[in-house]
């Protein structure tokens, strides 16, 4: 191992929640077979790709997933990582403590200098593992991160508050949890693509991690029962027209609702 | 048993979200207590335990919250102080750290209160808002309390033994029903659900210190507090949502005015997260608030899979777009085509007259 500083990137492969979705059986598909990174750990590794290239940080990406995963881990190396670990094996319906455990066992035995991760997944947007991981770590935190910089060997996160924006500094190290918002994640050049290929890539058993049995047998405390489509909201009546027709279909619409205070 | 609401107390008003969380907090105590009673009518051993509703009311203005907690139905109110980090133009907030310690505190203390008073309990719900506060702390929270979390439910119910939850997923195009069973379970609720409704009882309260914290060198070094109105877009019941078709300072007017007019707040699609006319705290959508407003009347906004997520639950959604392919209009209660640098000014002078009237 060498002394550079290295930041560890906790990412996720989920369905392609934008594309059209449906039902078959109890489960859901997607148009998209093909899975992607999750955008808020997109998010995440662009942050510490930008980060990297001002202050020379090592940038490692962790994925916990099925073999086949590994294409999806590629594009992270693709995107400008140096180097990734896919952990498989990873328990049926492991849920947020699951995935925060075997993280942890994963960040202690790595000891990156930060983690930094998305906020929350795409597909579910239960957002817990972050800080479940912090936690474990005994590391301090931040979460909903819109900028990030590093000063004076300190994380300086901007983060987003419900009514205001909290700048919060943090020594190494520590766990940041991004927002969406806080970049536009690379696309990978062909340049990129090619020398993804010669760059290391691990793919290693959860059972092989410091307590790697308990983490495989652990059975998750929270269980998904059921999914079930959304009860669609139905289209109402949609108006065209001259202007005054619009004015008065608004103005019909506005006094509908009571709180505005506008009189029928 | 014991249903929690956690209740963060940083302002002189409480949130309606909080209020929210005490009354989903006691209609849950309220169906516990009726299984209990039926259990005994029905010649079964039963405890006869009836569930307590207790509001942990956490912050610098924690005593001045006591009074309404009581008033929603919490009939054990545990209060503490919270040391402030930063304090910003009225806007206070603490580390989450000091959160997730004093959360742990008050459990510990609580708990051990209960048992030397003989009257332990076998298992306890703790419920939270869905703010950003509730989103810096939960997992932590979990994590220290060895409990089960389930985090953003729009449904809810616990028998003391198990707790199903419905929450929406894939941007909330799918509901998901999640188990979870523990003797401490932790869940938080979206806001804008559950009307609040009073239950006058009469509480005893219990004071605590704050523990120490340490905060492994966190500093919260300073706040940027929007200017003007500092409003919590999940309470508001009007929402003006303005997206694209907003592209600059008349359009902004346009929107200023007819939000006056009709008592709304503005909220903004992703688009105006980086155009610098309005606030980042104002962004709604799945990376920004989930809100459920009486009315979204969505301006210009042309309704992406991202932002739908943030606001499908309002009760009324009106939307203005001047394409009539906008997906938007596949959830609009009314949608109306149109260029909005025409409807605007004409729909400003229409409510005007109509307010001169």
């Amino acid at each position: 191992m060498s002394n550079e500083r290295t930041i560890l990137v906790c990412a996720k492969e989920t369905p392609d929640t934008y594309s059209d979705l449906s039902f078959s059986g109890g489960d859901v598909q997607f148009s998209n077979p093909r899975p992607v990174l999750n955008a808020y750990d997109a998010s995440a590794l662009e942050e510490a790709l930008v980060l990297s290239e001002a202050h020379g940080f090592r940038v490692h990406v962790v994925m916990i997933g099925p073999e086949r995963a590994a294409e999806t881990l590629r594009k992270a190396l693709a995107m400008g990582a140096d180097e990734a670990t896919l952990l498989t094996g990873a328990p049926e319906g492991a849920d947020s403590a699951v995935i925060a455990t075997i993280l942890s066992s994963f960040v202690q035995q790595f000891g990156p200098d930060a983690v930094i991760m998305g906020r929350q997944s795409q597909d579910t947007d239960v957002g817990l593992a972050g800080t479940m991981l912090a936690e474990h770590l005994g590391w301090p935190w931040t979460t909903n991160a819109i900028g990030i910089r590093v000063e004076e060997n300190m994380f300086w996160v901007k983060r987003q508050g419900d009514s205001a924006q909290e700048s919060i500094s943090s020594p190494m190290p520590c766990l940041i949890t991004c927002s969406n918002n806080l970049n536009d994640p690379r696309i990978p050049t062909l340049k990129g693509i090619m020398a993804s290929k010669k760059k290391p890539m691990h793919i290693m058993g959860i059972d092989q991690l410091p307590g790697g049995e308990s983490l495989i047998s652990t059975p998750p405390s929270t269980v998904v029962d059921s999914l079930t489509p959304m009860p669609a909201r139905s289209k109402g009546q949609v108006v065209e027209g001259d202007l005054e027709t619009l004015v008065d279909a608004l103005v019909k619409g506005l006094a509908a609702i009571p709180e505005t205070g506008v009189d029928a | 048993m014991r249903v929690c609401a956690v209740i963060p107390c940083f302002q002189q008003e409480l949130r309606s979200s909080a209020l929210e969380v005490l009354t989903k907090s006691y209609s849950l105590a309220m169906s516990l207590g009726e299984q209990s009673s039926g259990a005994q009518s029905s010649g079964e051993q039963s405890s006869g335990e009836k569930a307590q509703v207790e509001a942990w009311l956490i912050g610098p203005e924690a005593e001045t919250h006591q009074a309404k907690a009581a008033q929603y139905g919490a009939s054990i109110l545990r209060l503490m102080n919270l040391e402030v980090d930063a304090d910003q133009g009225g806007v206070k907030v603490s580390l989450g750290r000091r959160w997730v310690d004093a959360i742990d505190e008050i459990m510990t203390q609580s708990t051990s209160e209960l048992n030397s008073e003989g009257d332990a309990s076998d298992s306890t719900l703790l419920l939270f808002d869905n703010t950003e506060l509730t989103k810096d702390i939960l997992g932590a929270c979990g994590a220290r309390l060895g409990a089960p979390v389930i985090a953003d439910v729009v449904d809810l119910s616990w028998d003391g033994k198990q707790c199903i939850a419905q929450r929406p997923t894939y941007a909330s195009k799918v509901m998901s029903k999640v188990i979870t069973s523990g003797s401490v379970c932790l869940c938080s609720i979206r806001a804008g659900l559950f009307e609040p409704e009073e239950h006058p009882v009469d509480a005893t309260t219990h004071h605590y210190s704050a523990p120490t914290t340490d905060a492994l060198g966190q500093v919260l070094q300073a706040l940027v507090a929007p200017e003007g109105d500092t409003v919590d877009l999940t309470e508001a019941p009007i929402i003006v949502g303005v997206g694209r078709g907003i592209s600059d300072e008349t359009g902004k007017e346009l929107v200023a005015k007819l939000a006056e007019l009709i008592q709304g707040e503005i909220a903004i699609s992703r688009a105006h997260f980086e155009s610098g006319m309005y606030s980042h705290t104002l962004l709604v959508g799945q990376s920004g608030k989930v809100v459920a407003p009486r009315l979204y009347l969505a301006l210009g906004i042309s309704g992406s899979i991202q932002h739908v997520a943030g606001m499908s639950e309002s009760h009324t959604i009106i939307a203005i777009n001047k394409d009539p392919d906008a997906p938007i209009f596949e959830i609009a209660d009314v949608g109306i085509v149109g260029d909005l640098y025409q409807i605007l000014p004409a729909l400003n002078q229409a409510l005007e007259s109509k307010k001169d009237e």
